[in-house]
């Protein structure tokens, strides 16, 4: 079973094609880094996948089945989107933000809590949960905002088929909360479930990521693991910068500097 | 779960629910005639027993009551649709007057006086006057709708500029009518828009308590929705929200709400905006606190603004709208100087 494919999808919701011909498919356990510079439409990938801008041509299927056939609520309870911006200005405590992403389940006050008290552990936000969200900093928002759709997808994860789309969830971290991230990301993977994140470090991708997809105008530039996709050419191409890279000291991994 | 924030809300909310009837009883009591609490007690029982009706009796059965059950109703109606404009709007700022309800009602109010001019009196004439507000208050919210929405949607923030449009427009067609109006036909337009509960009897308290009813069971139920939309349209949309559905219910059953009570007791500003604040900044902003508890807070800032309109000057009457503003104002300004408690940003 594949928990994500797409076959040469085009969509050009505002008349500009925003993405062209994009070829994808994610396995259950499967994390999908998207790489590529600022425009390319790596958040536009993410949220053709979510549902906000509809596809011109080309399928999309989720678990398969055409996303458009899916009812509502259940592709709520398995698929969760952290977009990059968020709107909320409401004095919500941050234990009422994360307890949202249990919206769409019906699994109970006890089991939603538990699941809430583990995503707020998972992401180092049990100590803010009786905070009022608009005091937080930037990084807090963002980490409380990535529990919420951790919480959404939990438990789905263990049956398998759930799927989870981050646009750029370590941009406002520390260090030590992006490491945070990456474990919550592996845990998940660990259980089944598919992840999508557009990310700008690229060694975090390289740690992260099974698969790596570059996008370059809204087209895929290129796609396979890390290893095979973070090459000097690839960088002075896309980005148009140049780099070293090299084999991670630790692990196996490949490592980029910039020169 | 019972964290601090649940145990304020149902602290607030049983003490409005005892505050509510204690109001009522006072509303009933209090008026050019003062009644005592046995005698307000037995008029109220009055018309179960087969005793001859006493003056008291027939004042609370026939004005009061229905008064001060009218002014329950929209205080409850008026609070209710302003915390979930202010939900859906995501502003807590919004008003229900933001869709053009209150401003179309109003010209329609004014086209009915002015056109009817002298020969409307009495009941006849409240009733057409009702009937022509309610019609210009469906008229604008449609028009609203219709200039927001587009084959992608409804945008609650075009929908605010086309509210804020047709506020001006019926507004300025309103000051041509006054223009042309006679003396006797101005008084009447002024007073109407500063709303009151004058004209309360049966007939228009059995339509309020229908309109009303239906509201307070309908919006609670989009309780859900309304917190998913805290967070914008496109997460609710994700947490498997029928954001469109949703939009277009509740612009309804605001528009039905507002629109009946602007025909029913005429404008009464401040309730709608104010009352909603005052209960989010107590108990935040989950909607299935904050709408039960808006209402009933509605509920007695209007019943006690009804009964001191009714007896600060007897026995003439102030307009129940410099009342509720007297009122609400400055708890809303001492609020505001302690928003840091609360959580609000500057």
């Amino acid at each position: 079973m594949t928990a994500l494919q797409l076959r040469s999808v085009c969509a050009a919701p505002w008349g500009t094609a925003l993405l062209t011909e994009i070829d994808l498919a994610l396995q259950p356990g499967q994390v999908l880094g998207l790489a590529g510079p600022n425009g390319a439409g790596k958040s536009s990938l993410l949220r053709l996948v979510a549902g906000d801008i509809a596809t011109a041509s080309g399928e999309l299927l989720i678990g398969e089945r055409p996303r458009q056939q899916w009812p509502r609520l259940q592709l709520a309870r398995r698929l969760a989107y952290l977009p990059q911006l968020s709107l909320l200005n409401f004095p919500y405590t941050v234990e009422e933000v994360v307890a949202l992403g249990r919206m769409p389940h019906a699994t109970g006050r006890a089991a939603d809590q538990q699941i809430v008290e583990q995503v707020m552990a998972a992401t180092d936000v049990t100590a803010l949960r009786a905070r009022l969200y608009p005091q937080l900093s930037g990084g807090e928002r963002q980490r409380v905002q990535l529990a919420r759709v951790l919480a959404q997808v939990w438990d789905t994860a263990d049956a398998g088929g759930a799927l989870l789309l981050l646009d750029e969830p370590t941009t406002a971290l520390d260090l030590s909360h992006q490491q945070l991230v990456v474990e919550a990301v592996r845990n998940l993977a660990r259980r089944g479930c598919a992840i999508v994140l557009a990310i700008h470090d690229f060694n975090l991708a390289a740690g992260l990521a099974d698969c790596i997809a570059v996008l370059r105008d809204g087209r895929l530039a290129a796609c396979g693991p890390p290893a095979r996709v973070f090459t000097p050419e690839m960088f002075r191409e896309v980005f148009a910068i140049e780099v070293i890279v090299q084999r991670h000291p630790l692990r196996d991994q490949p490592l980029v500097v910039s020169c | 779960m019972w964290t601090i924030r649940h145990q304020r809300a149902r602290l607030l909310l049983g003490c409005l629910a005892a505050a509510l009837p204690l109001c009522m009883l006072l509303g009933l009591a209090s008026g050019a005639v003062h009644l005592g609490p046995g005698e307000v007690i037995r008029g109220l029982l009055a018309p179960l027993g087969d005793a001859e009706p006493g003056q008291a009796s027939l004042i609370i059965a026939h004005i009061r009551l229905p008064r001060v059950l009218l002014a329950a109703l929209m205080g409850a109606v008026l609070a209710m649709s302003g915390a979930t404009m202010q939900g859906l709007f995501r502003n807590p700022l919004a008003d229900p007057s933001l869709i053009g309800v209150t401003a179309g009602a109003s010209l329609g109010a004014a086209l009915v006086i002015v056109m009817g001019g002298g020969l409307l009196q009495g009941y006849t004439a409240l009733t057409l006057v009702s009937a022509g507000a309610f019609a210009g208050g469906a008229v604008a919210v449609v028009f609203v709708y219709r200039l927001a929405t587009s084959p992608s949607g409804t945008s609650v923030a075009t929908m605010l500029l086309a509210g804020i449009a047709i506020t001006a427009l019926a507004g300025a067609l309103g000051s041509l009518l006054e223009f042309r109006a006679d003396n006797d036909m101005l008084r009447r337009i002024s007073l109407w828009k500063m709303g009151g509960m004058d004209g309360a009897n049966y007939p228009r308290l059995l339509l309020g308590a229908l309109v009303s009813g239906a509201l307070l069971v309908a919006l609670p139920r989009y309780a859900a929705p309304l917190n998913a939309l805290l967070l914008g349209e496109s997460e609710a949309r994700h947490l498997g929200i029928d954001v469109d559905r949703a939009k277009f219910a509740l612009i309804t059953w605001v528009a039905l709400g507002v629109g009946t009570s602007v025909a029913l007791v005429g404008t009464i500003a401040f309730v709608g905006l104010v009352v909603p604040h005052i209960v989010r900044l107590l108990l935040g902003p989950d909607h299935r606190v904050l709408l039960p508890a808006s209402a009933l807070a509605g509920a007695i800032l209007l019943v006690v603004a009804d009964t001191l309109s009714r007896t600060l000057i007897a026995p003439t009457e102030m307009p129940v709208g410099i009342i509720t503003a007297i009122l609400g104002v400055p708890f809303f300004i001492s609020l505001l100087r302690q928003r840091h408690h609360y959580g609000m940003q500057s």
